[in-house]
């Protein structure tokens, strides 16, 4: 579903489709992360004014931004509910404000986490890639469609249905 | 975030406008290559982010919710939703050819300058715009070829004329390629070998895949690449071998039978017992020694040895005779827009593209990184001493016959060069003699081998980068050769088929050996009046190759403006108008150029009327005679496009005045299944 403020493609522009707002998770899980950081710290925490509804926190350095997201759940910037901002990487304390010993080394377990994720992904598509060029995706498919394994006459035949299409798949120059 | 955003496009802007001044303004001095990778970058980053995003919005109107061929007819086979990634990587494997790497180094004769232009801005606003556009039409029709579609957009003669060009310029781009091979490995028993053992690497490839590892691709890929590199040290045994040396020391003649006789093979052969593995381990050391080629400019960050603009824009160039307006947009050709790449966005790309809105990265982008190729191809060859460039590149009739000729008249110039730097040099990189191996390979192998070894290894290593930047481009261009081959073929038995069935069966075997042999014949043609051509056969034959993938460009161009147009978004037709329009002036002022100008270097009827005129030679009648067959080549090429521009003219100005309703072949709209993700 759309958020106010991501982009409206052609289409919806055309028919007139309009998207109700709608909570995303990813503001929410980012101030559940934080909130659960700081609860384990034992330093501040965002929670409900029980008169009025809105956050607040006990510590206003920590916690300006927390206020802000909760405050503005749908807003991609402050709120952060757009995909883009799904995808963001959580935004800690800053280091200064933290816990010795403990926030820095979830920092970093974190980070090595992301970035061994991200590596991860990097890798898969890169030989996704190399598969799909060098046909070994293409041989795969086959097998699956024929039910069949990888053997000299299932690959024989695999050339066979092939041969045509390679044989017309012009080269640039 | 939002100002942040704009600071940044600012500074991006800004860079590219520094790297665009000092590139351009900068004289008397060598500056760094870097400033043409950083402007590069800054126009790619920009047209990307910006134009493309015009296109993707306003004109074509991507439609994530729009279900694409990939997805409706989806069958495992040939339509197949692919991760956008995998897509772009296939994509840029199948555009990515030795075009982008030998028109700028052809074009380094007018300096860096002219070339780094239009590689950068025909490639943002015409090479990127064509591969997108024709990518997009393709998936919207169900991944229709470009003729099917010229056919059903433009009218029955459109569709005709089409295929008769295409097939034109593919056996004239054969001969071409072939040219170069020729020329690069004339008298180098080290490249011969090298090459030569490619073949049974090739076969060996073959009959692993096919009985010991069925399917086993990539392992097969990196055997044959390590079977490669111990062939190229082998070939180093070879040419320092007394006994050896002599037998692949082949002339140019004998090179020529040899890849006539290559060609037919591979075209009558089963496809996967060369051609399949050869074109494996080609994409294979072409992806790697493509980014190998980045990671070493930037780490060594070479400077430009070549001038900015040369005194060769006034037409009397060596490397190929012709003004910078039109020659050096049609040889620079595919690395900024080849009508070639029309012929894969519109054929094996658009089955895979999963959503509508991934076109714009796979069209737009892919031909951004080839473009990159083409810079980085045209740094390779002005980091060379212009001396030595020019040493290399000239034709033996063009600068005086001998070695000691050619080297007063390049020093005359103002681009000294002595016979024994030359004679150092074809040391250094394993040669007895690097003069006058026109067609821009061998100059492209010395700069790449000259920033190989600054990065790594020092000129004790030169020699073996020179041998692998050759292997690289031979391997590249006997795929063309072997793959371009067998697709016109193919071309042929279909159109012969309509006029007798026996012909048009693909494994009828008297149809394989006849018409594999007609189109062998047809760019042998033109490949041994290249090599018996005094002034290198690259004076003629590349312009003439730049005129056919140009031409091709106008075709294609042609049905991306009817298409637009048809789809009642006239306003924007300009996209592709403007290029088409600058294409139809380059290609036409350049192909009446190639006939009629007086000059003999340049005008084809000029110089047959030169040869009648000189003294009688045993081969005079047929040198006449080719001159007068590239003549009518270039004339044919002009009509049959005039045909097609003229047919979708008419097109769009019924659509405008609204005497015929603005109406598409699009396949009708399925919403795509994947729509939740899509919003």
């Amino acid at each position: 579903m759309k958020q106010p403020g991501d982009r409206v493609n052609a289409r919806d522009r055309l028919i007139g489709k309009k998207h109700p707002p709608r909570r995303h998770g990813g503001a929410e899980e980012r101030n559940q992360i934080v909130t659960t950081e700081t609860r384990r710290r034992g330093e501040s925490e965002v929670r409900e004014n029980p008169i009025d509804g809105k956050a607040t926190c006990d510590d206003p350095v920590t916690c300006n931004h927390q206020i802000t997201r909760s405050l503005y759940p749908c807003h991609p910037e402050r709120g952060g509910a757009s995909a883009t901002a799904r995808r963001r990487i959580p935004v800690l304390p800053p280091a200064k404000v933290a816990a010795p010993g403990s926030s820095l080394e979830t920092v970093s377990y974190e980070s090595m986490l992301r970035l061994r994720r991200r590596l991860a992904a990097i890798w898969n598509t890169l030989v996704a890639t190399l598969r799909e060029i060098f046909d070994e995706s293409a041989y795969e498919r086959f097998l699956l469609r024929r039910q069949t394994t990888r053997s000299v006459t299932s690959y024989r035949e695999f050339l066979r249905e092939r041969e045509d299409e390679t044989g017309r798949r012009a080269r640039c120059c | 975030m939002k100002l942040a955003k704009v600071f940044l496009w600012l500074v991006v802007a800004g860079l590219g406008t520094l790297a665009f001044a000092t590139i351009a303004l900068k004289r008397g001095e060598p500056i760094s290559a870097m400033w043409l990778v950083v402007a590069a970058v800054c126009t790619y980053a920009l047209g990307y982010r910006f134009y493309s995003k015009f296109l993707a919005a306003k004109v074509l109107a991507l439609d994530a919710m729009r279900a694409t061929p990939a997805e409706r007819l989806e069958n495992g086979r040939d339509f197949m939703p692919t991760n956008k990634w995998v897509v772009f990587g296939h994509h840029f494997a199948a555009i990515a050819g030795p075009g982008p790497l030998l028109g700028p180094v052809l074009a380094a004769q007018f300096g860096y300058l002219p070339g780094t232009l239009w590689i950068l801005v025909g490639a943002i606003f015409a090479g990127c715009v064509q591969d997108f556009v024709i990518l997009l039409f393709s998936v919207r029709r169900d991944g229709k070829s470009l003729g099917q579609m010229a056919r059903e957009e433009i009218g029955k003669t459109g569709g005709t004329v089409a295929f008769i060009a295409v097939l034109g310029i593919l056996i004239i781009l054969l001969a071409v390629v072939a040219l170069v091979i020729v020329n690069a490995l004339k008298n180098s028993p080290w490249g011969v070998f090298t090459i030569g053992m490619t073949i049974p690497i090739a076969l060996l490839m073959g009959v692993y895949l096919r009985y010991l590892r069925p399917g086993r691709v990539l392992e097969a890929s990196v055997l044959g690449f390590l079977l490669v590199l111990a062939s190229i040290f082998g070939g180093q045994w070879v040419s320092q071998s007394p006994s050896l040396a002599g037998v692949f020391t082949l002339s140019a003649t004998a090179l020529a039978v040899l890849i006539i006789i290559y060609g037919f093979a591979a075209s009558a052969l089963p496809v996967w017992l060369l051609l399949a593995p050869r074109d494996y381990l080609s994409t294979f050391v072409k992806l790697g020694t493509v980014g190998i080629l980045a990671i070493g400019i930037v780490i060594v960050r070479p400077h430009l040895q070549m001038p900015a603009l040369t005194r060769f824009v006034d037409g009397t160039g060596p490397v190929f005779a012709g003004n910078l307006f039109p020659f050096a947009f049609i040889t620079i050709a595919c690395g900024a827009i080849s009508g070639f790449h029309s012929l894969i966005s519109s054929g094996t790309t658009p089955k895979l593209i999963a959503r509508e809105p991934q076109a714009r990265m796979v069209g737009y982008g892919a031909m951004m990184a080839e473009s990159f190729v083409g810079i980085m191809a045209m740094i390779a060859a002005c980091t060379l001493q212009p001396g030595t460039y020019f040493a290399v590149n000239s034709g033996a009739g063009m600068v005086g016959g001998s070695p000691a000729a050619a080297v007063a008249t390049i020093s005359q110039w103002g681009f000294p060069v002595t016979s024994d730097q030359m004679s150092t040099l074809a040391a250094a990189v394993g040669e007895k003699s690097l003069f006058f191996r026109t067609g821009g390979a061998p100059a492209f192998a010395l700069g790449m081998a000259k920033i190989f070894s600054d990065s790594l290894g020092g000129t004790a290593v030169m020699a073996l980068w020179y041998h692998f930047a050759i292997m690289f481009e031979a391997l590249f261009i006997l795929t063309v050769l072997d793959a371009g081959t067998r697709v016109a073929r193919f071309m042929l038995q279909d159109a012969l088929g309509h006029i007798w069935k026996p012909m048009g069966r693909t494994s009828w075997y008297p149809s394989i050996v006849t018409t594999s042999a007609l189109v062998v014949l047809a760019w042998a043609w033109f490949l041994w009046q290249g090599i018996k051509d005094p002034l290198g056969g690259i004076n003629s034959l590349w312009p003439l190759f730049g005129i056919c993938n140009q031409l091709l460009a106008t075709v294609a161009l042609c049905v991306a403006t009817t298409i637009i147009v048809r789809m009642g978004r006239a306003c924007y037709m300009w996209v592709t108008l403007a290029p088409l329009c600058w294409l139809l002036l380059v290609t036409f002022s350049a192909s009446w150029q190639k006939m009629f100008n007086a000059n003999p270097l340049i005008g084809f009827l000029a110089h047959a009327r030169q040869l009648a005129a000189g003294p009688t030679t045993v081969d005079l009648a047929r040198r006449i005679l080719n001159d007068r067959l590239d003549a009518a080549v270039c004339g044919v090429l002009m009509v049959l496009v005039s045909m097609i521009v003229i047919e979708s003219a008419m097109v769009w100005v019924r659509v405008i005045s609204g005497s015929r309703a603005a109406q598409t072949s699009e396949a009708p709209f399925v919403q795509t299944r994947f729509a939740e993700d899509a919003i």
